[in-house]
């Protein structure tokens, strides 16, 4: 390790810093400008949205203080507790929205087990691929034994039934296997074989999905085409903050369409920002990956940032209409406490792994300074 | 150790590769951003505007009382029917609680609420407890699911509405909406002609829909055309507040007078309602037509209903017997094939024939006729219609028509098809048709009055040939509707509604025959002391029972004049209880006596001198 690369480093948790508080507060400032008209209490999901924020800073505070190395020890307990709030979820009496299973209702928040799944598996993988050393790499010794954990999370979050969040958990566990070391081949194989196995599982609700993907080759979807408008009214520079209207026709504005807001009211160049700080906080992710001076720090720093890019990509191909719909959130700017606490402590562990890959080199700085006196 | 010796295990390329496929996402996303934003679909528009305004009629509360239903009047401007409005105390929750920060200040605008409303509705006479208003909004407040509109009030009248409002003026998100009410001041007297109207479930505002008779006939032209607001919905369906800039004005409905007399519509349903109590009839249908120009004066059929009584029971009193029924005309049809016959020439008024003498019977073929009454023998065809002799219309009509010429005088006189006054559900008048005819029963069927149904409005129109010596003309029961701006009115000077049938000459003498029915025939009972009336009575059987359709055809004034109105009466299902109580003479006479006498005097035509006599009792 370089003297050089001391300010580089630096400048990667500076800018995974900056990013996600950007990213956070215009989350808060979303929540701000869609407040419904009809609301009985005014700005309420703001106030609580910006509580979450506080929260998730707290958090990520706290994570980059443990460090990642004593989470990932601890990633089977929290993959256990994982599963055990999903299998909450399939309780009777559970309530449903939309037809599915998804919360459990705290009081005063309600949390999400799949959200917290996705976190559980970034640093269950690497406690796994530490444990089999090189027999990771090999269909017996690593793919099979991981897919067991991984395919059984994803059992459960389909459950919900969450295709969605299934299909995202099943790719990130998937790149993050093969990117310590299991061979992509395999991967194929196994999707090939598993998709119609997923279909015939989905059953009728696969004639929903189905649906919806033939609706999304036709008319498209109401949310999406009001979206569009909205959008496309927001031209370059958009309507100006709290001037929208978008909060009264696109269902979950505050939700998965919180993009609509932003490029409502804040133009193509808003749009253009909230892309740029989801690149920059990744891109630094992914350095800070490739910097990291273990296998562990590596697969969480890569497996955190692919998380947060994946779904903050899969979100805005939904919301400008260029996959079939899909309810996902987008990371920092929707509304949720599950959703943004998770990115906390994901960002927490993200800064851990570059604290960790610092240490040594601020040692060795000391050491040429010592050596120079 | 170093970070590539420890991190030797993970396949670096592999992540490279991997970002650099989220790198490229990226891209395509901002690729995609750009053209969404910049360069949208000229369609989306559209579709989202499709989605999200819904065209709606709001004749209710944004152009309040433009487009009503428009009122039906009769031929003297008297009003048919109505419409008035009630109305519902709507309160918008969010507005009314807009800015209230505490749960005093909420409480405080919920309780003036129903405090000044309760009061406002005690003051004009309606029970309304303050407390279950004060429930009502409270209940609306702290609901767990957010309710925006509350129908406070329901059903309140203009009065209340307009003291309500002054109690509640001020307040913030208060609106009254309105719905129709239709109000018949005749009720079960022109219930039948002017129809009902009902709940039309289509119609997003409430008005109301004709569901039978004129109100449904008219319809479209008393309705007018609601106008229409665009009306936003947002994404859970709410309704947002309408934009109050219509993108087309509501129109009017269109007034409709109808040649209707209220008047002698009344006349007819009393005399109805006593006739049909003393022959213990089923019911009993009445038309009286003007004969000047065709125009229905009165159509109507005892028992009726009111439309403010309506239940399931009484429903069937609804329907318009004197246009709906049918019935076999009977005797009734004799002047049409004897004065056909004296038309095409094949007969004169003194032609004699031998009508079966005293015992009143003659073979045509295997087929016996029978005389009703015992006549002299021979009979001319003057005495034919007089005694109303079966024999001597069957020879008239079979001998000297033949099954030809009788159909010729069916057809001239159109006594098939459905009658063209526009009132819904008018059924198709028929006889045997041709291709089916028997070369002899239905030749000498037809002189008296079997093989047919006809409705009394045909009858009567039947009889209004004589009336207007020997010309057709078409009832019209519309006198006059106004349309986008135009008056819509049937020209009675159009030629094509006046069709020479009968000669002059040929109407008259058979209307002097139907005359003399009166005081030689089987009219007797009908004779007035007042007027002079020419009569053809009809008393067709129900098949081999002892119940009968007694009927009379009537027109009056006729003595040396054109007359003014022709009546007919029908009684449904007489059963013979012995002499004089069901024949068409002595059981629907003296109610079309009636009808004529308090017509006429109605109409001011003075009575005619030197008339004695009066009632016959039979």
């Amino acid at each position: 390790m370089t003297e050089a690369k001391v300010p580089d480093m630096q400048r990667h948790v500076s800018m995974v810093i900056l990013c996600a508080l950007a990213l956070a507060v215009i989350g808060v400032l979303i929540q701000v400008a869609v407040d419904s008209p009809m609301a009985q209490v005014p700005y309420q999901r703001a106030a609580r949205q910006a509580i979450y924020v506080v929260a998730a800073a707290l958090l990520a505070f706290g994570a980059s203080l443990i460090g990642y190395r004593r989470a990932v020890n601890l990633a089977p307990w929290g993959l256990y507790a994982t599963w055990a709030l999903l299998a909450v979820l399939l309780l009777p009496g559970m309530p449903r929205r939309g037809g599915a299973v998804r919360w459990i209702d705290l009081g005063p928040f309600n949390m999400q087990p799949s959200e917290l799944a996705k976190l559980a598996l970034v640093l269950f993988i690497p406690y796994l691929a530490e444990k089999r050393g090189d027999r990771f790499r090999t269909l017996r010794g690593g793919l099979l034994p991981a897919l067991g954990w991984v395919g059984f999370t994803c059992f459960l979050v389909l459950l919900e039934p969450d295709l969605g969040q299934t299909v995202l958990l099943f790719i990130l566990a998937a790149v993050l296997l093969v990117v310590n070391g299991v061979k992509l081949q395999y991967f194929l194989l196994l999707i090939s074989l598993g998709v119609p196995g997923l279909i015939a599982f989905m059953g009728d609700r696969w004639d929903y999905v189905r649906a919806r993907i033939e609706g999304f080759l036709g008319e498209g979807s109401y949310q999406v085409r009001q979206g569009l408008i909205f959008f496309a009214e927001g031209g370059p520079l958009g309507t100006g903050v709290g001037e929208g209207r978008s909060q009264l026709f696109v269902p979950e504005i505050h939700n998965d369409f919180a993009l609509v807001a932003v490029a409502e009211q804040a133009g193509f160049f808003g749009s253009l920002c909230v892309v740029a700080l989801f690149l920059g906080l990744c891109w630094s992710g992914f350095r800070i990956a490739m910097a990291a001076r273990d296998r562990a720090g590596f697969t969480v720093a890569f497996g955190a940032s692919f998380m947060i890019a994946l779904q903050a990509a899969i979100n805005i191909s939904v919301v400008t209409g260029s996959v079939p719909p899909k309810g996902m959130s987008i990371p920092f700017l929707s509304f949720g406490g599950s959703s943004l606490l998770m990115l906390g402590i994901a960002v927490g562990l993200l800064l851990s792994v570059a604290k960790g890959e610092e240490e040594p080199a601020l040692a060795s700085a000391a050491q040429l300074q010592g050596a120079a006196s | 150790m170093s970070t590539e010796v420890k991190t030797a295990l993970v396949d670096r390329r592999s992540a490279q590769l991997f970002a650099l496929i989220i790198a490229t996402i990226f891209c395509f996303l901002l690729v995609r951003l750009f053209m969404v934003q910049m360069r949208p679909a000229s369609n989306i528009e559209g579709k989202a505007d499709a989605q999200r305004f819904r065209r709606e009629s709001r004749v209710g509360t944004a152009l309040p009382e433009k487009a009503v239903r428009a009122e039906l009047r009769d031929r003297e401007g008297r009003l048919l029917a109505a419409t008035w409005f009630e109305y519902d105390l709507v309160v918008d929750m969010v507005e009314l609680l807009r800015g209230a920060d505490n749960r005093a200040e909420r409480a405080g605008r919920l309780s003036r609420l129903s405090n000044a409303t309760a009061k406002a509705l005690s003051a004009c006479g309606r029970k309304t407890e303050m407390r279950a208003l004060a429930t009502d909004l409270m209940k609306a407040a702290n609901s767990q699911t957010p309710v925006r509109w509350l129908r406070l009030v329901k059903g309140m009248d203009p009065k209340s509405q307009r003291a309500v409002e002054a109690a509640v003026v001020g307040t913030r998100g208060l609106r009254f909406e309105h719905r129709e009410r239709r109000s018949f001041p005749y009720g079960a007297a022109t219930a039948q002609v002017v129809g009902i109207v009902g709940e039309n479930p289509k119609d997003a505002v409430g008005r109301v829909a004709g569901r039978t008779g004129v109100e449904f006939q008219l319809d479209r032209i008393l309705a007018g055309e609601a106008g229409r607001l665009p009306l936003e919905k947002d994404a859970a369906g709410r309704e947002l507040l309408p934009r109050w800039i219509a993108e087309a004005e509501p129109v009017p409905g269109g007034m409709v007078t109808l040649t209707l007399d209220a008047e002698i519509q009344r006349i007819c349903m009393e005399v109805l309602e006593k006739s049909v109590g003393a022959c213990k009839a089923e019911k009993g249908s009445a038309v009286v037509l003007s004969a000047r120009n065709g125009e229905v004066l009165a159509a109507c059929t005892w028992p009726s209903v009111d439309p403010e009584k309506l239940n399931a029971k009484t429903a069937n009193n609804l329907n318009l017997g004197a246009f709906l029924d049918l019935y076999e005309p009977g005797s009734t049809i004799k002047p049409l094939f004897i004065s056909w016959a004296l038309q095409k020439g094949l007969v004169t008024m003194d032609t004699r024939f031998d009508c079966g003498g005293a015992d009143g019977v003659h073979q045509f073929g295997p087929r016996l006729v029978r005389e009703y009454h015992a006549n002299p023998n021979p009979l001319t065809v003057r005495e034919v219609l007089i005694k109303s002799s079966n024999v001597g219309a069957v020879r008239i009509g079979h001998e000297r028509l033949g099954i030809d010429g009788e159909y010729e005088a069916l057809a001239a006189f159109r006594m098939s098809g459905r009658l063209k006054v526009g009132y819904p559900s008018m059924p198709n008048n028929r006889y045997t048709p041709r291709a089916q005819a028997h070369s002899l029963y239905t030749p000498t069927s037809f002189p008296q009055g079997y093989e047919m149904m006809m409705s009394p409005l045909m009858m009567a129109r039947m009889f209004l040939v004589f009336a207007r010596g020997g010309e057709f003309m078409d009832p019209v029961l519309v006198l006059e509707a106004s349309k986008d701006g135009r008056v819509i009115a049937p020209d009675h000077s159009d030629p094509g509604r006046h069709v020479r049938v009968l000669d002059r000459e040929v109407a008259l003498s058979v209307r002097g025959a139907l005359e003399r029915v009166m005081e030689e025939g089987t009219g007797k009972s009908a004779r007035s002391s007042k007027y002079s009336i020419a009569a053809k009575t009809g008393t067709p059987k129900i098949g081999k029972t002892e119940v009968y359709n007694p009927i009379i055809c009537t027109m009056a004034p006729v003595h040396e004049r054109d007359p003014e109105i022709v009546v007919v009466v029908i009684h449904h299902h007489v059963r013979n209880r012995g002499p004089g109580t069901y024949t068409g003479g002595t059981v629907s006479g003296p109610p079309a006596r009636d009808i004529i006498e308090r017509t006429l005097e109605y109409m001011r035509i003075p009575h005619e001198a030197g008339r004695t006599g009066g009632v016959q009792k039979p």
